[in-house]
């Protein structure tokens, strides 16, 4: 099955006017496929954090959300250990007007703004209703400890 | 076809693939007709010469096909909004998620019109997931299942999921993980009752209650005439055209589309090798040379459609016939022959200008490039030098002693440095560009942070006052309020434009009348001076008269009293009748 027209464009336009801080970088035999990784954000927990995600394209985009998953282990309460990713635009509100960068950005702003009030991961973000400093340095060790 | 033949058609393997790149090919002998050619020509996949950011579409991101406009006034091909108004998405808008109602809206729904997209379902399918030992194979495939899965099989989970339910609750067993598991793990089965439904789903087809409906013609107009390349710009065709006319290039004039040969061989078969036309034309019949050799190069799939013999063909040998090279002797065919002077002919000789000497085709342009005798420009000719000689004058002379050659290094750092500021200011560009036109349009790009584009865009509003978005959203609906649209606003800031300019024309009209009024003021101070000194003088015109009058009155005393001493005095007559003038 040929690759639409629109993903060619975009991943055109990921190399040719990259977003600050992210790359991704598709495969050679999955054009579908992405590596991707995501800078922490400065003045977040995750700062001067290198995090890996893989993006998948499905067969419907533009019509469903792609799929992305983080790789590298990252304490967040929206992110559970298999490093899936609680974010509204990535279900419920999908948009085919959304692309790929903007996909990436929100998964960046996430980031910078954990919302522990609506989990993916129970554990974290328990721990970080109870005692956000202490689950705000432990977010820190984790970036140090895997995202390096 | 024995060990020889293969031997001489693996030689031309390039020429083969060249011919087969991408480009446009009719396999069929019928004259195609539109349907025929929208299935040749996938209008999506031209490359433009330009296109205008404005007129892509939001969803395929490739200029409009047939757009469509919705209420809430976006457009986007039909087939792309029809697409997503299907989608999981469901029925709204993809640009500001206006709820848009659609004769094909049933497709979304079960029967009791609920969306197979349920949030509910989904949140339970979610949690299920979430139950599991994330390190079971099996759980691995149903979470796969769920999440690749198409908007079908998406679909089929749901109805699937929808059914378990019913019979659950007559039996009154709560929904076990079980139950889930398989559904999650078997799909497929839910593919088979959804291809049932599809058979038996009946579609209102009337499209005049709709939410969306054809955009305006100069929309279309301003599309279809855009400029776009060939079809066949891999094989070589450099034709440039509007966007209406590529399918009647490719159809009738282009020489690089590819039809079944169709000519009868040496051997009196026919050919049915996909050709590019140029070789097809009628005219192009230089391959009488018949010398026995009844091998066909394997290339191409012949197509089993095309039986019926064209009469018209008969007489003329076909293209893919091998004939000896008027060169070299080595067998090519008609549609080789260009590419086997270029590139493989050994006697193909071209006269170098330098050198005098033969060299073949094939390596002239290696030639060109070592030959101490051709004739070049300096290397430092970009930045002015206008030497122009032999290359060994020019490395053992010219470049010890060129100005321009010895500044080549600082004018390159200096080109890089140009290039890369304006490369920088193309993004910066790009980025304000951006940025206002989302402000002029009222639409915040918000990125896609989370939560936060429903709130810009629905028309429910937000209410949180904290919340940029949501005052955004006020200020929008303020505007809307008191009847400013988008156009109304950019109306406004043009007029604001145009007032300011006249503003700053009559600026100097204005100081121009300031000093005249300076002048004015001068004058009028200087009259009231005058008519001050001319006061005065009036007043000492007056005192004069008076004091004469006095004279005169005293004189007339002395003259009567002069008289009455006198008698009749002639002077003193004289003096009387003087006295009365
Ligand atoms: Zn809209
Ligand atoms: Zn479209
Ligand atoms: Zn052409
Ligand atoms: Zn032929
Ligand atoms: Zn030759
Ligand atoms: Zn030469
Ligand atoms: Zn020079």
């Amino acid at each position: 099955m040929s690759l639409p027209k629109r993903i060619i464009r975009e991943t055109e336009r990921l190399t040719s006017d990259p977003v600050p801080g992210i790359t991704a970088t598709p495969h050679e035999d999955n054009l579908r496929y992405f590596d991707v990784t995501v800078e922490g954000p400065a003045s977040s927990p995750y700062e001067s954090g290198n995090f890996k995600l893989e993006l998948f394209l499905p067969d419907d985009y533009p019509m469903v959300a792609p799929k992305v998953r983080f790789l590298t282990k990252i304490y967040h309460p929206n992110i559970d250990r298999l490093g899936r990713i609680c974010l509204d635009v990535l279900k419920s509100n999908w948009s085919p007007a959304l692309q790929i960068r903007t996909i990436l950005l929100s998964i960046q702003a996430l980031l910078s703004s954990p919302n522990p009030n609506d989990p993916l991961a129970n554990d974290v973000a328990q721990a970080w209703k109870d005692d956000e400093k202490k689950a705000i340095v432990t977010a820190r060790e984790w970036t140090q400890m895997y995202a390096k | 076809m024995d060990a020889a033949a293969i031997t001489t058609t693996a030689a031309p393997m390039q020429p083969i693939l060249k011919h087969q790149s991408k480009g446009i090919d009719i396999t069929t002998s019928e004259s195609p007709g539109p349907g025929i050619m929208s299935k040749l020509i996938d209008l999506r996949t031209l490359h433009y010469v330009s296109t205008p950011e404005h007129l892509n579409c939001p969803i395929c991101q490739c200029p409009f096909i047939n757009p469509y406009t919705t209420i809430c006034g976006h457009t986007f091909c039909k087939a792309c909004i029809v697409e997503a108004l299907k989608s999981p998405m469901g029925s709204k808008c993809p640009l500001d998620r206006t709820e848009l109602w659609w004769h094909g809206q049933n497709q979304n729904c079960d029967e009791k019109g609920n969306g197979f997209d349920d949030p509910v379902v989904n949140a339970f399918i979610e949690t299920f997931i979430e139950d599991e030992d994330p390190d079971n194979p099996e759980v691995q495939q149903a979470i796969a299942n769920y999440h690749n899965g198409s908007v079908r099989q998406r679909r089929a989970v749901w109805r699937l999921f929808n059914s378990v339910e019913t019979t659950v609750e007559e039996s009154d067993e709560p929904i076990t993980s079980e139950i889930v598991r398989n559904l999650l793990l078997h799909p497929s089965e839910g593919d088979q009752s959804q291809e049932e439904d599809n058979n038996n789903e009946e579609y209102d087809e009337d499209e005049s209650n709709d939410d969306i409906f054809p955009a305006p013609i100069i929309i279309s107009n301003i599309t279809d005439d855009l400029q776009v390349y060939c079809c066949n710009e891999e094989r070589g065709c450099d034709w440039i055209g509007p966007r209406w006319n590529i399918q009647s290039h490719v159809l009738d004039e282009c020489g690089f589309t590819r039809f079944v040969c169709g000519k009868v061989k040496l051997d009196g078969s026919i050919c049915r090798v996909l050709t590019q036309r140029r070789f097809l034309a009628d005219d192009a019949d230089s391959t009488e040379n018949n010398n026995g050799n009844d091998d066909e190069p394997i290339e191409g799939q012949t197509d089993n459609g095309n039986k019926n013999k064209t009469s018209k063909n008969k007489q003329q040998g076909c293209p893919h016939d091998l004939f000896p090279c008027e060169k070299c002797s080595k067998m090519v065919s008609q549609v080789d022959l260009e590419w086997h002077l270029d590139t493989e002919c050994d006697e193909n000789h071209l006269k170098c200008h330098g050198c005098s000497l033969e060299i073949p085709k094939k390596s002239f342009k290696k030639h060109e490039d070592t030959c101490v005798k051709i004739h070049i420009e300096c290397p430092g000719s970009i930045y002015g030098c206008d030497w122009r000689g032999r290359r060994d004058l020019l490395e053992e002379v010219h470049v010890k002693q060129c100005v321009f050659v010895k500044l080549t290094n600082y004018f390159e750092s200096q080109q890089t440095k140009m290039d890369k500021l304006t490369e920088e200011k193309t993004v910066l560009k790009n980025q304000l560009s951006t940025v206002l036109d989302s402000v002029i349009q009222g639409r915040l790009t918000n990125l896609g942070y989370p939560l936060q584009v429903e709130e810009v865009n629905s028309n429910s509003g937000g209410s949180n006052p904290n919340n940029i978005s949501s005052a955004m959203q006020n200020l929008s609906t303020r505007l809307s309020n008191i009847g400013l649209d988008d156009a109304d606003y950019v109306h406004l800031v043009l007029e604001f434009e145009r007032l300011r300019a006249d503003m700053e024309r009559l600026r100097p009209m204005m100081a121009e009348f300031e000093i005249n009024k300076q002048i004015v003021n001068s004058l009028v101070n200087e009259n009231a001076q005058l008519k001050d000194e001319l006061t005065s003088h009036r007043m000492a015109l007056n005192s004069v008269k008076q004091q004469i009058q006095f004279m005169l009155l005293e004189r007339r005393r002395v003259a009567r009293t002069g008289s009455s001493n006198n008698g009749q005095s002639p002077a003193g007559g004289a003096g009387g009748s003087r006295l009365k003038l």
